[in-house]
């Protein structure tokens, strides 16, 4: 490739049709345009020579190029001798619009508070020049310097650990909501196979009629969509008593999917009716479906096409409104998951920089002039292919490998702005800084402002620095030497700035920096990414970013903690239930339960009855053994070892053996217990209660 | 009758109901449906929930004729049925008809007279008439038993027997009623409203006798599939087998839980019975059938635990999915 057609390319590509005049002679050459043809930027620009402190030399590529001093930008301009066409420069006006509201939004122009960060205190040459846009930067600059100084002075966004634990939280939940949701379709099926292999061994030998079969094989199927084909297939073939129980079974199938109701043997329809009580809307239109089904399934409807049709329409609808809920659901959760972590930072105010010093200007005017904006977090490995310009400020650091990527990706016919030197990719270009800083104020070149329209003035720093660059396009440059170049790199072009000063937010607040920057930088690009500090600090995987944020062991431990509590604990085989509370009761329980009993059946004379009988024997045995004798004797034997007086223990054994007969027992349970407690002393007595 | 005349005129007797009893408007329901069911009801409850003027209300509705008898630890059997009574003028014994002889016996605190006197309405439920010195009277038509009484755990009661619990279709338990029922209440009394006086309420008679027995015979035009008698006998017969329960429901539950399932698919505007009626009423209609383990009892497992399971294990009819 020439040299004249790499900087028509690079004109083109950078829709700097002001370049374009100083080479359009070459231009027109090598595109072989005949005589008569309508004019291109080429030849429209052929009037456009140099301005008194253009340097032919430096500006124009060729010796060949013959710019002229009354040059008007047309849409003329925009048109190319190969059909392509680009844009005419910027209306200053449209630039002036976008700038003043977003130096508004920024505090350090209009909160008179603002504390310049340390820094940053450099830029404070350009509060002059700045504070017709920016009132509150003058102020800024006087005010006392916060301390400490912030570490990052640029790149005022989110911690990048704290998005590096973000992402890595986000990808735990992910994944543990993968891992749940298959878990939950593993249960069940499990539970469904359960069931029918429950339903199977359970069958009753009556229930094994055609009737009943029927269902039990209908069982398995869980599916929503393959029910509602075979709903639909069924009522093809005229069975539509089996067209509405499918269409009733996918949609109770859905309606469990979506969490609505759980579905179970055991639940009537009339249990899922109550259960949608908190979707009043679903809960009538299911009533209405189950009032159809119901009376078909068990009342004398006959199932007819006009039936089926009825459920069908109803159970399509009410599955729908339950798909766009549940969808609806998942859109929110979406969104918010991929704005936040699935999608890189886009170049917000906050994540590009808010100081003085950040670059969310340079940001904002960038997207607006582009479909998309993006920070690059990730490092430089591989570039998207939709990319087609990154911006590289000076705060980047890039290893060899990524500057390697990056002059291989500008090679391939890209653009890269650098506002950075003693890089690999300058290097190559042969642009270094000047040894000497400007000491006049950096203006544009002449061939580019003559396609502006307007004067265009800059404003930097007190002797910003210059460049050294050999056969580039000089954009703007002072005494020193250029401050903004372009050149041809492989089938790509490349700016180079020696450094993002000019690129800042108070730089471009300041005379009509913005107005350049948005011509020679912003415009005419699709995707552009931006290379800063940030770059390289993002994870590859979710590993990393637990790495960085140091929660591997953390996380390993807990991960331990659950693989053990799983193996103590131990996977269930069934349905979770509460567990029975089947403790071991104490003798004596039984006894106070069987008491109880007898208490709530009024049995106490039947007790008595029992347990006086049982006494009485025993007191015989123990204390007149082998003798036929009477209460009366007994009474006597016991009164005269006990010491008791007779006619209590007479009346004892009375009372105990008055109790054998039941019918006519009339004394209380009260007297009953008593009497037993008697009994039992008297035994205590004469040698045990046993 | 057809459903939807039948489903009008029970709605519309619930509501004039629930106008004295605020708040109860299930227990109406229940109740209501053991009425057109043929069928008498238990209700359990503490006093002063309203179970009294529930019935009161309800034979005022209905337009049934109405006794009350409060069953006293002395009350005599003859109390209840009546009996011979030697009339000197005439020289012969003559039949003095006790309350029973009526169309709806409020059985007030059933619990609290003796089990002779409990088993005098054994008869007259099952068989609605009454036999005294071997003569046999037919009770009026229709007659129904609504019997209250007292938690068993209360002082003074006799726990009803077996034979007697199995005549009742179904056993209602009363709560206490919300807060914001109870202030309801409060509210009906600043107003006027005295329990005593329902005719200053100016509670409709929505019924009479003749429609009452239009309706009752209306159910049996409600068809029942089988798969709904087998999840019937499924669920009686589950209560047998269940390991916590000692004696379990009877045929004659099972035909109760029939009952009450036709009469409630009556009253929902439905001719033929849903699983959901049958699942819905065997709660009501078996508790009081379930005789427990005493093991169980220790365990404070309760009737209503066992029905539970049992519900949640039995497969209901034509489950689609």
């Amino acid at each position: 490739m020439t040299r004249s057609a790499s900087y028509r390319r690079f004109s083109l590509t950078l829709g700097l049709a002001c370049c374009l005049s100083a080479t359009g002679a070459v231009a027109q050459d090598e595109a072989g345009l005949e005589e008569g043809t309508t004019p291109t930027v080429e030849a429209a620009s052929e009037n456009a020579g140099p301005t008194d402190g253009a340097r032919a030399g430096e500006t124009a590529p060729t010796e060949d190029a013959a710019p002229t001093d009354d040059a008007e930008p047309t849409d003329a301009a925009a048109a190319t001798a190969d059909g392509t066409s680009t844009r005419p420069a910027l209306e200053r006006g449209a630039v002036e619009g976008q700038l003043q509201p977003l130096l508004d939004k920024h505090a350090f122009c209009r909160k008179k508070d603002y504390r310049m960060p340390l820094g940053e205190r450099k830029l404070c040459d350009l509060s002059e020049a700045a504070k017709s846009r920016c009132p509150g930067i003058a102020e800024a600059c006087r005010a006392a310097a916060p301390e400490p100084p912030r570490e990052r002075r640029a790149f005022e966004g989110i911690d990048m650990n704290l998005v590096s634990l973000l992402r890595t939280l986000v990808w735990v939940v992910v994944i543990g909501s993968i891992a749940l949701v298959v878990f939950s379709l593993l249960k069940r099926l499990l539970a469904v196979k359960d069931t029918d292999t429950e339903d199977e061994s359970k069958a009753e030998p009556d229930a094994a009629t055609d009737e009943a079969a029927a269902p039990a094989s209908l069982a398995v199927e869980t599916d929503v969509d393959r029910l509602l084909a075979r709903a639909r297939q069924a009522a093809t073939n005229g069975d539509f008593a089996s067209a509405v129980r499918d269409a009733y079974a996918a949609l109770l199938r859905k309606l469990d999917r979506d969490g609505l109701i759980e579905v179970h043997r055991s639940k009537t329809n009339g249990d899922y009716r109550r259960a949608l009580s908190h979707t009043p809307l679903v809960q009538s239109e299911f009533a209405s479906i189950v009032r159809t089904v119901e009376s078909i399934q068990f009342g004398s409807e006959q199932p007819s096409e006009q039936a089926f049709q009825s459920v069908w329409q109803k159970v399509l609808t009410l599955a729908g409104r339950s798909i766009s809920s549940v969808l609806l659901l998942v859109a929110a959760f979406s969104s918010s998951a991929c704005d936040e972590f699935d999608r890189e930072p886009s170049a917000s105010a906050l994540g590009c920089g808010e100081t003085p010093g950040g670059y969310s200007v340079l940001c904002e005017l960038v997207a607006a002039h582009s479909t998309s904006v993006k920070r690059r977090i990730r490092q430089i490995d591989k570039i998207d292919e939709d990319i087609d310009k990154i911006i590289v400020l000076e705060e980047a650091l890039l290893d060899g490998d990524e500057w390697q990527v990056l002059d291989d990706w500008v090679k391939a016919g890209h653009t890269l702005v650098l506002a950075t030197l003693s890089n690999p990719v300058s290097e190559s270009l042969e642009v270094s800084l000047a040894s000497e800083p400007c000491t006049t104020t950096p203006t544009v070149d002449s061939t580019v402002q003559a396609s502006y329209g307007t004067p265009t003035k800059l404003a930097t720093s007190r002797r910003p620095m210059a460049l050294v660059a050999d056969t580039s396009w000089v954009l703007s440059a002072c005494d020193a030497g250029p401050t903004l170049v372009g050149k041809a790199h492989g089938e790509g072009n490349v700016l180079v700035l020696p450094n993002s000063e000019f690129l800042t937010n108070v730089s471009l607040a300041a005379a009509d920096n913005a107005y350049f920057a948005a011509n020679v930088i912003a415009r005419d690009s699709v995707n552009v990414e931006v290379v800063g500090e940030w770059t390289g600090s993002g994870s590859e995987s979710p590993l990393d970013a637990m790495n960085s944020a140091h929660l591997t062991p953390w996380l390993l431990q807990l991960l331990l903690v659950a693989i053990l509590l799983g193996l103590w604990k131990g996977p269930h085989f069934g349905l979770p239930r509460d567990p029975i509370n089947s403790k071991r009761h104490a003798f004596v329980e039984h006894i106070q339960a069987l008491g109880l009993k007898y208490a709530r059946s009024k049995a106490s004379g039947h007790v008595l009855n029992n347990y006086g009988a049982w006494a009485l024997s025993r007191l015989f045995e123990r204390v007149l053994p082998g003798a036929r004798a009477t209460l009366s004797e007994l009474s006597a034997a016991l009164a005269k070892s006990t010491g008791r007086e007779e006619s209590d223990v007479l009346k004892i054994l009375i009372a105990a053996k008055s109790a054998q007969d039941e019918a006519h027992d009339t004394a209380t349970a009260e007297e009953h217990l008593k009497t037993m407690r008697e009994l039992e002393s008297l035994l205590k007595a004469a040698g045990g209660t046993r | 009758m057809n459903a939807q005349l039948f489903s009008q005129g029970f709605q519309a007797a619930v509501a004039e109901v629930s106008r004295a009893l605020v708040g109860q408007r299930e227990l109406v329901e229940q109740v209501l449906i053991a009425v057109l069911a043929r069928g008498h009801v238990l209700i359990e409850g503490v006093p002063g929930l309203g179970k009294t003027l529930l019935v009161r209300t309800l034979a005022h509705v209905l337009g049934a004729g109405f006794r009350r008898i409060q069953f006293t630890p002395d009350l005599m059997p003859t109390d209840v049925t009546g009996g011979n009574i030697f009339d000197q003028k005439r020289g012969e014994f003559v039949f003095n008809a006790g309350p029973v002889f009526t169309q709806l016996l409020l059985a007030d605190e059933i619990n609290r007279a003796p089990a002779k006197t409990q088993s005098s309405l054994l008869e007259a439920m099952q068989d609605r008439s009454v036999t005294a010195d071997g003569e046999t009277r037919q009770l009026p038509e229709p007659f129904f038993v609504i019997a209250t009484q007292n938690p068993v755990e209360s002082q003074g009661t006799y726990p009803l027997p077996e034979a007697q619990l199995d005549r009742f279709l179904m056993k209602l338990n009363v709560t206490h009623p919300s807060r914001e029922v109870e202030e309801q209440v409060l509210a009906n009394y600043l107003n006027g409203f005295d329990p005593s006086k329902l005719e200053l309420l100016g509670l409709r008679r929505v019924l009479d006798v003749p429609a009452l027995l239009e309706m009752q015979a209306g159910l049996g035009s409600v068809r029942v599939e089988r798969g709904i008698l087998s999840y019937i006998t499924d669920l009686v017969a589950r209560t047998r087998a269940h390991p916590s329960v000692f004696l379990g429901a009877s045929p004659r539950a099972s035909i109760s839980l029939l009952q009450s399932a036709r009469a409630r698919a009556m009253s929902e505007g439905r001719d033929f019975v849903i699983p959901d009626d049958v699942k819905v009423f065997a709660p009501a209609v078996l508790r009081h059938r379930l005789i427990l383990h005493p093991d169980a009892e220790l365990e404070n497992i309760t009737p209503d635990n066992c029905i539970d399971s049992i519900l949640r294990e039995a497969k209901v009819p034509q489950t689609s999915a």
